[in-house]
């Protein structure tokens, strides 16, 4: 069997990625529970009609505006964005409205502070009108089931490396002008 | 021994007090900054801590006793804060406390 080793070390590179990409598989946003419960709406058909999507479980994400704590309950006002195929939310640009999420914890406003990115699972509760400058605007209210802050990575100026970030894909952007440099 | 993030600083002549965040420390007592932390504490000195050295977002270590628990409140929630008698305290500013940093890198080449 002149080619059994190769076999074996084949074998062996095949469990170890699997085994990698069962870790990596596993760590999803929201849980895979919650998915299989919650309604796969965009935002604008709930905001069309969100008393008919009261009780059933939606998943949002977006930007914390602000965190208001009250003695039973905290309220995230978030600025809503679209999910990208992580459920992390994609650029604030890109919003259709706001919404409102309420969970029975208190959250320290030092973690949810502005311009976290957040995805949340939740309940859909109705229409919550809250004062907005000189008008009054009708967030949706989430009951928070899962909440997931995304993390504010701290980037360390990395030691030069003349090839970084090329060498993840060749088309990639490599001007340091460029506006997303270079995490994207 | 606690560490965390200093939310907030009130200084008097005689009596000093920063609210602080807590987070989890290093092997070494530096706060690891992030997100895991377990709430929020007081703590208090009889000495004048300046508001300048423990401006917001410091990260500190502080050695005390701790003395009890006071109710303030965060927005409209009253929140019990443990109090903690400073008997000493560490700011850590910057980079120069930490590890050295280093980089690995392997390279995969090929001729043509």
């Amino acid at each position: 069997m002149p080619f059994g080793g190769i076999k074996k070390t084949a074998f062996a590179v095949l469990v170890l990625c699997s085994v990698a990409g069962f870790l990596t598989g596993c760590a999803t946003v929201p849980s895979r529970q919650f998915r299989a419960q919650a309604v796969p709406e965009s935002f604008k058909a709930i905001l069309q009609d969100t008393d008919a999507y009261k009780g059933q479980r939606v998943i949002l994400g977006g930007y914390v505006l602000e965190t208001i704590n009250e003695p039973d309950r905290t309220l995230l006002v978030v600025l809503q964005a679209p999910l990208d195929f992580q459920n992390s939310p994609k650029s604030q640009d890109l919003s259709e409205g706001r919404f409102l999420v309420q969970t029975r914890e208190f959250l320290d406003p030092e973690i949810f502070s502005k311009d976290r990115r957040l995805t949340v699972g939740g309940t859909m509760r109705g229409i919550l009108s809250r004062e907005l400058g000189n008008t009054t605007y009708p967030y949706p209210l989430i009951e928070s089931v899962e909440l997931h802050l995304w993390s504010n990575e701290i980037h360390y100026p990395r030691p030069y490396d003349p090839w970084y970030p090329c060498w993840r894909c060749p088309w990639d952007p490599c001007d340091p002008f460029y506006p997303g440099y270079p995490w994207w | 021994m606690l560490g965390g993030k200093v939310v907030e600083t009130h200084s008097t002549q005689f009596v000093s007090e920063i609210t602080v965040l807590q987070l989890p420390l290093d092997v070494r007592g530096r706060p690891i900054d992030g997100d895991r932390t377990e709430g929020r504490y007081l703590v208090r000195s009889a000495q004048f801590l300046d508001p300048a050295l423990y401006e917001k977002g410091t990260l500190i270590t502080v050695v005390g006793t701790l003395t009890g628990g006071e109710s303030r409140l965060i927005g409209g929630f009253s929140y019990v804060h443990p109090v903690v008698e400073i008997l000493e305290v560490k700011t850590w500013h910057g980079r120069q406390d930490t590890e050295p940093s280093f980089h690995l890198g392997i390279g995969v080449g090929t001729w043509f």
